[in-house]
């Protein structure tokens, strides 16, 4: 029997690989300034567009599932029928790139900046 | 993986993934059990802890990594396919078309970086528990991408591919840990 908790070499090399091709698209991401934009979808089809930079009062928008509320440069659910709630505890969106899903209501909502504006799949 | 399936044994008794078949029927449901409590252990850690994205722990793929080295490739998929069962029951359809997803591409990745590391003992479970927590993850992308029809690859491959190298990273911690004094005692059977 080898020794037990020997670690390779290729797992560092491994995590490593792994983790710079994580950051590369966070980090960039990150440094894509500007206005901030927020879209959300439901079943695929965007039902609103907001523009947070813009928002002067918070308020909420609802549908019959969930609840989301709108800030200034921020969004985030606030409440959902779904059993996991993870759309509720990721939390508030504030960077280009945020996004939480709601994936029993098939709901999502994503944040960017102009022209990085996402692509929307039909599944 | 195989140590020589549906082989005659040394006293002549009919062999089933290198064990008695009883035992690997035996052994698989009591994987298969310690898998869904695992699950139902991190439900509740994460409960008291929520983390962003729905990451997991993954501790239920120390039970199925287990089962993949120590009893044969079916025995981990029964044991994938009752935790996606499990979810189904547990959280609902969309939950269990999530698990499905994760564990088939994580079972893969899994089978394929365990069959490197018995052939050139270059990586050690650590390395194989990142990757397939990452397939996991990436499945599980996948599948949340396609149910809700946005395309979450963009934003969300990041941050999951950090929560895998983490999670996976512990896993094969604990996996190098117990496995060799694990194999070990299963050579009993």
């Amino acid at each position: 029997m080898k020794g037990p908790r020997e670690v390779k070499k290729a797992d560092i090399i491994i995590i490593a690989v792994v983790i710079a091709a994580a950051l590369i698209p966070m980090i960039s991401a990150h440094f894509s300034g500007g206005a901030l934009y927020a879209r959300v979808t439901v079943d695929g089809q965007t039902k609103w567009d907001i523009d947070l930079s813009g928002v002067k009062d918070s308020y909420y928008l609802e549908t019959e599932h969930f609840r989301i509320l709108v800030e200034k440069d921020a969004i985030s659910f606030v409440s959902s029928d779904c059993r996991d709630l993870i759309c509720v505890h990721t939390g508030r969106l504030t960077k280009a790139g945020d996004t939480a899903v709601c994936v029993p209501n098939r709901a999502a909502i994503r944040v960017y900046t102009r022209g990085s504006l996402p692509t929307i799949i039909t599944g | 993986m195989k140590r020589g399936s549906d082989r005659a044994g040394r006293d002549g008794s009919r062999k089933l993934f290198g064990m008695r078949p009883s035992a690997a029927a035996a052994l698989t449901g009591i994987l298969a059990s310690l898998t869904l409590v695992l699950s139902l252990i991190e439900k509740l850690l994460l409960a008291a802890v929520p983390l962003p994205l729905g990451a997991k722990l993954g501790l239920a793929n120390v039970a199925v990594m287990f089962a993949l080295t120590s009893v044969g490739f079916l025995p981990a998929l029964v044991i994938v396919v009752i935790k996606s069962a499990f979810a189904f029951l547990v959280s609902g359809g969309a939950a269990a078309v999530m698990s499905i997803s994760g564990g088939l591409l994580s079972l893969l990745v899994m089978y394929l970086g365990l069959l490197i590391r018995r052939r050139s003992g270059a990586v050690s479970y650590i390395g194989v528990s990142v990757l397939s927590a990452c397939a996991h993850n990436i499945g599980q992308l996948t599948a949340a991408s396609l149910i809700s029809g946005t395309d979450l690859f963009p934003t969300l491959t990041g941050p999951l591919l950090i929560f895998g190298v983490v999670f996976g990273a512990i896993t094969g911690t604990v996996l190098n840990i117990i496995m060799p004094s694990l194999s070990d005692r299963l050579k009993k059977y």
